[in-house]
């Protein structure tokens, strides 16, 4: 799964935030979230897929935290389509209002 | 689990534009939906048709063709299409256009959409 897609979904983006805030585990966010266990644990997969968080294994216990680089990937995205549009709407500008 | 719809879905990436311009906004609407007025400020051939579910086609000299659909149309108001590249991501697309003291204001916002909610045409004709 691409950053993208891992990032469609809005319960995703919401572990991600609860990662984001420091190394969390799938019992801790799901004592946190309405979500099941198993549930959580279906999301850090896909986040781990995308490489949005990295996996710690300590004894039994599997820690996530938060590896960023990858959102440089929606920053490139936001700005390609800020630039289409800055050039749609100067285009349409200089050809309205002469 | 609810999956909320993607017009309420502040969250995902976007983009958002808004626009002054001089004209009437019925003038401004015409050069948003009629594919050859469209054309000229696209960056690309556009071909629109102004209906729910009407198809959207951007094909530009230096870029990947553009398709997708027609969701939602307030004639004269605002329109809103998804589109996507071959493989690229999926966005949907919202414009606003409104009446201003001297003219017209066109607003846009273009957002990236989950994969599932997309509905891309079967033929690209």
């Amino acid at each position: 799964m691409d950053v993208f897609a891992a990032l469609g979904d809005p319960t995703r983006r919401e572990v991600l935030r609860r990662v984001a805030g420091g190394p969390t585990t799938a019992t801790e966010l799901a004592l946190q979230m309405p979500i099941s266990r198993q549930a959580v644990s279906k999301h850090l997969s896909a986040l781990d897929e995308a490489g949005l968080v990295e996996r710690t294994v300590s004894g039994r216990e599997v820690r996530y935290s938060l590896r960023a680089e990858p959102l440089s990937d929606v920053v490139g995205w936001v700005n390609e389509v800020g630039n289409a549009w800055d050039q749609r709407l100067a285009k349409l500008k200089s050809r309205l209002d002469r | 689990m609810n999956q909320p719809a993607p017009e309420s879905d502040q969250t995902l990436p976007r983009v958002e534009r808004a626009v002054e311009l001089g004209v009437p906004a019925a003038v401004l609407w015409q050069h948003l939906v009629d594919g050859e007025l469209a054309s000229f400020w696209m960056g690309g051939v556009m071909t629109i048709e102004p209906r729910l579910n009407g198809r959207v086609l951007l094909h530009a000299d230096d870029a990947p063709v553009v398709f997708g659909t027609v969701e939602e149309l307030v004639s004269g108001e605002s329109i809103t299409w998804t589109w996507r590249t071959r493989d690229g991501e999926p966005t949907q697309v919202s414009i606003v256009v409104e009446p201003a003291s001297d003219g017209s204001i066109l607003r846009v916002t273009e957002q990236l959409i989950p994969y599932e909610i997309i509905h891309v045409p079967t033929t690209l004709g």
